[in-house]
């Protein structure tokens, strides 16, 4: 999770946001469980990740487990937009 | 041993207020809540109006991230409930956890079907909300009742179409009189103004396109309306007890099936429910003051209800009031029951016949006395509260003044 990536950045702000968590506490390795957030509030935040960065995030990929951590969301996302970029290029 | 069962809560959004009172005095005054849609483009269709609830801010009643998760229809339950259990207030106290219920109308999310698909199939969307299950499943609105009323009895939804609520409050009603529950919170609620619904509604032929004039002869159909009612049904010698403002007795509850035809009513069948009615309350059809019509205002609807009237009460039906107060409030399905049925209480408790409006010309096949176009004071020992749902599904509420 480069956070001086300014992609990278951008995702943990959008989430940031939509979770109603401060920034500092999103750390790699923070999981996701323990931000006070519920599934379904990890869901929307998924649903809204894909509007908000015109991507598909998988319904079996590695967000699809009970342990994901901060650092495997944003890196997931940050992954999928740079595939995506790398295709529009 | 069965219990006696009191009405200790009302509550209730419709077209003519977002509360009871509002309800009541729109009733009172003889308001038509019908106008031209405001909330659906309804430009291309040949029925521009509906019975709106108007004035309804979700924000003031949710939570933002509770919100996300509540379709229109469930939000009028939460509301209509805790309208109701704040009258009845307080209701729970005291009482085992497991003896207080909660039975709704089981009532489709609408609004999250006709937003989601619209996505999905219009603007190619790749997926739909994620919420779009939780929103549309029929049981929402009486989860939703359940947490934010933090109910942890009996709970669940009932389908009878237009009959659900009144279903649902005689389920309730037996379940309190058989000891089973000392409390029940019941009612139902239902918004189906979405494009795709109203585009439904006017295909199958039986929307006016001017107006709900149950009765009368010119009638030319149902106006859709939304809303909610809901009502705390109470052990009457625990509200007693308790010293519980009692707005009615719940007395008795006739259910049958036509077991004929998916849209078309049976005069038999519904006047049988109405005859299990009465005898389930111990009452003689010359005891009753007032009905609450089912009155749709269809011509097929209004014709075999008047009938099915004249096989229950005989020579009794000219001296009875028979009033629709869909003419006021639109014909709001799933709910319609238990708006009616707080129409009934109303009007029992204060001492008045809700009007039929609209009505414009006598029908001698609908030869009542509707109370045409003005309320009437008048004192009411007993009435019955009648929907006979489309596919042939009755329920029948009846209920006495209390004290």
């Amino acid at each position: 999770m480069q956070t001086d990536d300014p992609a990278v950045a951008e995702i943990v702000d959008f989430i940031s946001g939509e979770v109603g968590v401060d920034k500092s506490l999103l750390t790699p390795e923070t999981p996701v469980a323990e931000l006070g957030i519920s599934s379904l509030d990890l869901i929307e935040t998924i649903f809204k990740l894909e509007g908000r960065f015109g991507i598909e995030i998988p319904n079996d990929g590695p967000l699809s487990g009970n342990d994901v951590t901060v650092g495997t969301l944003v890196d997931h996302v940050a992954e999928l937009l740079a595939a995506q970029k790398g295709k529009t290029a | 041993m069965s219990s006696r069962v009191a009405v200790t809560g009302l509550g209730s959004l419709s077209a003519l207020g977002n509360d009871v009172s509002a309800h009541l005095a729109g009733l009172r005054a003889g308001t038509v809540g019908i106008g031209e849609t405001r909330g659906v483009d309804v430009s291309s269709m040949k029925t521009k109006i509906s019975a709106e609830v108007r004035g309804f801010v979700p924000e003031e009643h949710f939570e933002p991230r509770q919100l996300g998760l509540l379709d229109r229809t469930a939000q009028f339950a939460v509301v209509a409930a805790r309208q109701a259990l704040l009258d009845a207030s307080p209701a729970f106290e005291g009482v085992a956890r497991h003896r207080v219920g909660a039975i709704f109308a089981a009532s489709v999310g609408s609004h999250a079907v006709d937003d989601s698909y619209r996505k999905l199939y219009a603007e190619g969307a790749a997926r739909p909300h994620p919420f779009t299950v939780p929103r549309a499943m029929p049981s929402g609105q009486v989860s939703h009742v359940t947490m934010d009323l933090g109910i942890h009895g009996p709970a669940f939804a009932i389908a009878s179409a237009c009959s659900s609520a009144a279903h649902a409050i005689g389920t309730a009603f037996h379940m309190v009189r058989s000891g089973m529950l000392d409390v029940a919170v019941s009612g139902g609620a239902e918004s189906q103004l979405t494009y795709g619904m109203l585009k439904s509604w006017e295909a199958l032929r039986v929307l006016s396109p001017d107006g709900c004039r149950p009765f009368s002869k010119d009638r030319a159909g149902l106006v859709i309306g939304e809303g909610a009612g809901a009502v705390v049904l109470e052990n009457m010698d625990r509200a007693l007890a308790r010293g519980a403002t009692i707005h009615a007795e719940l007395v008795g509850f006739g259910m049958s099936a036509d077991g004929m035809d998916i849209t078309a009513p049976d005069m038999a069948s519904a006047a049988a429910a109405m005859r299990f009615a009465l005898e389930d309350a111990g009452l003689a059809p010359e005891q009753i003051d007032y009905v609450s019509a089912h009155g749709t205002a269809t011509v097929l609807n209004d014709k075999t209800e008047a009938g099915a009237l004249r096989l229950v009460f005989g020579d009794h039906l000219a001296r009875l009031p028979v009033s629709s107060s869909k003419s006021q409030y639109g014909h709001t399905m799933n709910a319609s029951g238990a708006l009616d049925f707080v129409t009934t209480v109303l009007a029992l408790r204060e001492g008045f016949l809700p009007p039929t409006m609209g009505f414009r010309e006598a029908d001698p096949d609908c030869a009542l006395d509707c109370v045409p176009n003005a309320a009437r004071d008048a004192s009411i020992e007993a009435a019955i509260s009648s929907s006979f749902a489309f596919g042939g599904l009755n329920a029948v509420l009846a209920v006495k003044r209390f004290g």
